[in-house]
């Protein structure tokens, strides 16, 4: 037998017998010693008669052997030492396995955990990687339409999975609260309820304390509200109506970055994009503004004079900003692009030379509904321009 | 005691499993659920340990089965066989080893089983994790998806009915889609699916799976598929689940009609509203929408017309073909013969050809293009300075005016389009979040169907015979089809015509009454007779792939197709067979050079015998003619001819007292020697009346004396009665015949033939008692002999006359024939 071998511990007396595959050892000297150290493994069991578990009992070797997790089995004589030994030996591998499937539950959380931070890590990557450093998305903009469905309960299957959603908007017809919950059509809700105060009919935000993270699943809105809520245009999808009504809410749905805390974003309060897909088709002079599916941009080409004017009418800053267009110049030759507040004022130019990107930028001092005029120049009506879409940057207090 | 068993078959996954295990145990408001993990003959110690060690920690919700590795399909059913012994189990859901559960999945079932008790097993939504990805199952269930395309992951919740029905999952498919045939197994049963819209299963997806494998083995795998489920693929089963499924058309009538449908007979009525809300929805969500790819803009008088015709479908079908090339077709009636001819894609900047159609076809996506431009006025002037525009023109005989043009229907439409607040919105505000499922339905369905799309109405019930011709004139291989469709017809055979070919239809209106349908395809391609020689006769080009599937798809609805000498079709027939459909050849004459090389479509057909179920022959010489020449004896079908229309203005026949009157009738060609007839005619001029009709072929002028002028080529019954009632004598001194229609008809009329004794001529006239044969050495005097003879012997006339006269017709015996051999 080598070091590995299971020992059992045994009184003096039952030393005659034997146990196949284990050891046997005196437990005496350790009786004795009031200062007992066991070198290398622990004993498999202690096998003891009525007298030495007596002196065992009431002596230093119990703190031990208790330390140690070791069984302590009373025996007799000789003959009981197999079947104990054997029930020890079970007892122990049992044991083993449980612990073994304890540990193995363990890893498998942390490591669904670690996969959920990877994905969202990797999203993270990708947001920063890919945008030109938004803090939020506007994913989704269902813009009121003078209908309302009366106060009460109110179900709306969200647009966009649950990964990076951080908060809505919805419009309140008159002042009161709603409760808002983010809530599977089966199963537990993706955040704790929100209440919100509506103090003036508009839109009104219900913001997450950070945006959802994890795998991507189907979110439904459910909302108790002291006030009448405003409507969207109906669409084709019935699916997408609220419940009960025939048409979606009038609603707004902002992406983050998926499980990271960020800074407060009251309403008008955060820097968010809105996408070409969010944006309001633009007034056209001088050349063409083709929207393009499936790449969320617009795609501007010139008259034959080289100029183009955009207006896009009715972009809401709820707070005093810096408003920016994101272009890329994907023509011949260097353009130069602005953006103003009104057809007159064409505010900071930018000069974008062939196959770059930049933003023209406007501060708009005062909240409220603002137009945009955007303006092209290029040498000739070569020039192919994209506009991703507009930065809302909050500025001072 | 559980209501829902899950199963986890385990192979080679220690580590993943305990992911799989874990989520099943910590699911929130679940019902009665228990795990059975089977041990699928895993090898490494680590599975055993970790099976164990669950097994041992939940003894009250896990069941451990170990058994020899046998693969999945053996380890699911192993861990079925377990799971049915519970007599309270309502379903199973089958979760992989490296997969898992979202912790509401167990209540969500539940919720699943009580709401919807019609779906045999629910689908999940395909949530990938480890290379993510959020995909649609592709939404509502479809038979015909099925078959296209595995939508029902393995992590489907089954019921328990499934299984009571006998299905199990098949070993055979140790390499993979083990759970698409078993979808399609429980679709064989009458199970249907339904998806589950919510996210519950988290699959994962790594580089390299069992999956991956199997699509990198995709053919091998879903040709054993197509094998084992031919009751789908090799049926007409998948077109009909098509048809039904997935309407092809859109049509919107200028008078106020809106449907959708395959077939324009019976698709769905909806309202305006319906239809505009439908094309909005298919902006939003083209992958999941049913809506129709093609918009039809009609008069209802058109479609009265082009119904009446029974050239409905078919003319649908030309317009969806054409939609492949052109962004719009207009179809034009216009008054003449019955044909359809499809024009030179054409610009109509004026927009003058778009008002003067009577059907309009729009593809969607096309109209959705136009939709974006944003303004009516944009929109009309789009479609019509840049829309070329492919006219197809069918002739009918005297179409009614319309009342509306469908140009204003269209005009409605799009103004109904634009009006809606639903145009307001930009549809990737309502996009589905989930990327769109991949769906090559087309495909599989053209796959199945001999390549080509299946005809928009299921054949329906009986028998189905389609008699496939590249002309359709008022010729004898023509009356012969007819003769026998119209025998068919009368022992409850339902016959089709497929024109493939010509344009021009140049046929009587009852030639078409023995027809259900009849298809015209024309493009010259499919008359090239250029293709390589067998038994020195040129064969017929093979069609390009898309032609030959416009050809084959809509014969996929036949049980027999009958191929009069449509020589392209001879390139489909494996296509065909492939599909249990059994093909016939008909074949008539074999001709002769003017050096005397044997020449004709029979010489090819022998090329082709293999593909054929049966040759049938005119006559029993021809028979005996391909025999010799290899095909065997139990393939060929001789069917004789009898009179080629039926008679509507004969009367009884007086004995000819005068000078008897000696007719020809045929085209004027080296074959029918119309010279001979002249010779003959000039020879006895003064003792009999003689009298021509027939036509010049191009190549063949003949000079007629101006006593003997020729008449026009007769090309009705009523002319054909009164032609054989103006004679007593018809003569035939042919160079070569196969059995002549014209032969028994005349006797049919009480008219004694004199015919050279070619072909199969001596099958219908025995010499001196139906008929005089003529020695085809010496055709000329023979006949004059023989004239001279039998203006002597007046009784011999009309004994002979008598005799021919009381011959049995043989198309109902040749219909019974028919039927008794191929159907």
């Amino acid at each position: 037998m080598d070091d590995q071998t299971p020992i059992l511990l045994v009184s003096h007396s039952l030393l005659q017998g034997t146990v196949a595959g284990m050891r046997l050892c005196d437990i005496t000297p350790w009786l004795a010693d009031e200062n007992p150290v066991w070198p290398g493994l622990p004993p498999l069991a202690l096998l003891l008669d009525p007298k030495d578990m007596s002196t065992f009992a009431n002596g230093p070797m119990a703190a031990l052997i208790k330390a140690l997790a070791v069984p302590v089995l009373a025996a007799k004589t000789v003959h009981e030492l197999p079947p104990l030994a054997l029930k020890t030996a079970l007892d122990h591998r049992a044991q083993l396995r449980m612990e073994n499937t304890a540990l193995r539950s363990e890893n498998a959380l942390l490591r669904g955990d670690y996969m959920q931070l990877q994905q969202s890590f990797n999203q993270v990557e990708d947001f920063l990687n890919s945008s030109f450093a938004p803090k939020f998305t506007c994913a989704r903009a269902w813009e009121y339409a003078d209908q309302a469905l009366p106060a009460g309960r109110v179900q709306q299957r969200l647009p966009v999975g649950s990964a990076g959603l951080v908060a809505v908007d919805i419009w309140a017809m008159g002042p009161g609260k709603a409760e808002l919950r983010f809530t599977r059509p089966v199963g537990a809700d993706f955040a704790p309820s929100l209440i919100l105060e509506a103090h003036a009919p508009g839109w009104q935000r219900a913001l997450l304390t950070r945006p959802l993270a994890g795998l991507a699943g189907d979110v439904v809105l459910e909302i108790t509200s002291e006030f009448a809520l405003g409507l969207s245009l109906p669409t084709p999808l019935e699916t997408l109506h609220a419940a009960p009504a025939t048409a979606p809410l009038a609603l707004r749905v902002w992406q983050g970055l998926p499980g990271i805390r960020l800074p407060e974003m009251a309403s008008g309060k955060a820097r968010h994009i809105i996408p070409a897909s969010a944006l309001p088709e633009p007034e056209v002079k001088g050349g063409t503004a083709k929207r393009l599916r499936g790449r969320d941009a617009f795609s501007l080409h010139p008259g034959h004079d080289g100029r183009l004017e955009l207006v896009f009418r009715g972009i809401e800053v709820p707070m005093p900003a810096n408003i920016a267009a994101y272009a890329q110049n994907f023509g011949p030759e260097t353009v130069t692009l602005s953006l103003g507040p009104d057809a007159d004022s064409r505010g900071r130019k930018i000069y974008l030379p062939s196959e770059s990107h930049g933003q023209c930028d406007l501060d708009i001092p005062t909240p409220g509904t603002v137009d945009l005029y955007f303006s092209l120049r290029a040498p000739s009506p070569m020039a192919s321009v994209f506009i991703r879409g507009l930065e809302i940057c909050p500025v001072g207090g | 005691m559980a209501r829902i068993a899950i199963i986890i078959p385990v192979w080679h996954h220690p580590v993943l499993l305990d992911e799989a295990v874990l989520s099943c145990l910590s699911q929130q408001d679940a019902p009665d659920f228990e795990v059975i993990l089977v041990n699928d003959g895993c090898d490494m110690a680590q599975t055993h340990q970790s099976l164990a060690g669950w097994r041992a920690a939940h003894p009250e919700k896990i069941t451990l089965l170990n058994q020899p590795n046998l693969g999945l399909s053996a380890a699911r059913n192993t861990g079925v066989e377990h799971a049915l012994k519970d007599p309270a189990l309502e379903a199973i859901y089958f979760l992989d080893a490296d997969n898992k559960l979202d912790p509401h999945a167990l209540a969500l079932f539940a919720t699943l089983l009580e709401s919807n008790s019609d779906a045999g097993w629910f689908y999940p939504q395909f949530d990938r994790f480890g290379i993510e990805a959020n995909i649609s199952n592709g939404g509502s269930w479809s038979l015909a998806r099925l078959a296209a395309d595995n939508f029902c992951d393995a992590g489907s919740l089954v019921r328990r009915a499934v299984f009571d029905s006998g299905l199990r999952f098949d070993p055979a498919f140790k390499a993979g889609l083990e759970d698409w045939d078993f979808w399609l197994g429980a679709a064989k049963n009458g199970f249907v699916g339904a998806p589950v819209m919510q996210a519950f299963l988290r699959y994962r997806k790594r580089p390299e799976s069992m999956i991956s494998a199997a699509h990198r083995q995709q053919g091998l795998l879903h040709e054993q598929l197509r094998q084992k489920h031919g009751w789908l693929y090799n049926s007409n089963r998948l077109a009909a689940a098509w048809n039904e499924e997935w309407p092809r058309f859109a049509l919107i009538g200028s008078d106020g009609h809106f449907a959708i449908g395959s077939d324009p007979e019976t698709a769905r009525a909806v309202s305006r509203e319906d239809m505009i809300a439908a094309i909005f929805a298919k902006r939003a969500n083209p992958a999941e929408s049913r809506f129709a790819p093609m918009l039809v803009f009609y008069t209802p008088e058109a479609l009265a017309d082009l119904r009446g015709a029974r050239l409905l479908e078919s003319c649908f079908y030309q317009l969806e073909g054409g939609l492949r090339q052109a962004p719009m077709l207009g179809l034009k009636l216009a008054d003449g013969p019955l044909g359809i001819r499809l024009g030179r894609k054409l610009r109509d900047e004026s927009g003058d050809m778009l008002m003067g159609c009577d059907v309009i076809a729009m593809s969607t996506h096309h109209l959705n293009a136009s939709l974006d431009r944003g303004e009516m006025e944009e929109i009309i002037r789009y479609m019509i300075e840049n829309v070329a525009l492919t006219p197809l023109e069918v002739h009918l005989p005297a179409p009614t005016p319309p009342q509306t043009p469908p140009l204003e229907a269209l005009m409605d439409l799009v103004g109904g389009l634009l009006l809606s607040p639903m145009a307001q919105v930009e549809p990737a505000q309502y996009a589905n979040w989930r990327a769109p499922a991949y769906s090559g339905l087309a495909g599989e369905v053209a796959l199945c169907n001999a390549g080509g799309r299946p005809a928009l109405a299921g054949a329906g019930p009986g028998a189905h015979v389609g008699f496939v011709i590249q002309v359709f004139r008022f010729g004898g291989v023509e009356k012969c089809l007819v003769a026998l469709a119209g025998a068919l017809k009368k022992q409850g055979v339902n016959c089709h015509l497929f024109i493939y070919g010509n344009d021009t239809v140049d046929a009587a209106q009852w030639m078409f009454a023995p027809f259900e349908k009849i298809w015209i395809l024309q493009d010259p391609a499919l008359r090239d007779w250029g293709g390589s020689r067998y038994l020195g006769t040129a064969e017929a080009v093979a069609p390009e792939r898309q032609l030959m599937g416009d050809m084959l798809g809509p014969l996929t609805g036949m049980d027999v197709v009958v191929n009069c000498g449509a020589g392209a079709l001879n390139h489909g027939q494996a296509l065909l067979r492939a599909r249990g459909i059994r093909l016939v050849a008909w074949e008539h004459i074999i001709e002769r050079t003017g050096y005397g090389r044997w020449l004709g479509t029979p010489l090819v057909v022998v090329g082709y015998e293999a593909g054929f179920d049966r040759i049938i022959t005119c006559s029993k010489q021809l028979a005996t003619r391909l025999a010799a020449l290899g095909v065997p004896r139990g393939k060929l079908l001789p069917l004789p001819n009898g009179p080629g229309y039926e008679s509507v203005a004969a009367k009884p026949r007086q004995p000819q007292k005068g000078r008897l009157r000696v007719g020809f009738l045929g085209r004027f060609d080296p074959q029918k020697q119309v010279q001979r007839f002249i010779e003959v005619a000039s020879a006895l001029r003064g003792r009999f009346d003689f009298s021509v009709h027939g036509s010049a072929v191009l190549g063949s002028r003949v000079d007629f004396p101006d006593w003997l002028p020729p008449g026009a080529p007769i090309k009705s019954r009523a002319g054909l009665d009164r032609f054989y009632a103006s004679i007593d004598l018809l003569l035939m001194p042919s160079r070569d015949e196969g059995l002549p229609l014209t032969i028994l008809e005349a006797q049919r009329a009480g008219v004694v033939v004199l015919a050279s004794d070619v072909g199969a001529v001596n099958e219908a006239i025995i010499d001196g008692e139906t008929g005089i044969l003529l020695d085809p050495a010496q055709v000329v005097p023979a006949a004059i002999s023989a004239l001279e003879q039998l203006d002597a012997d007046r009784a011999a006339l009309a004994r002979i006359a008598k005799n021919a006269a009381g011959k049995a017709g043989h198309w109902p015996q040749n219909a019974a024939v028919f039927i008794e051999t191929l159907l």
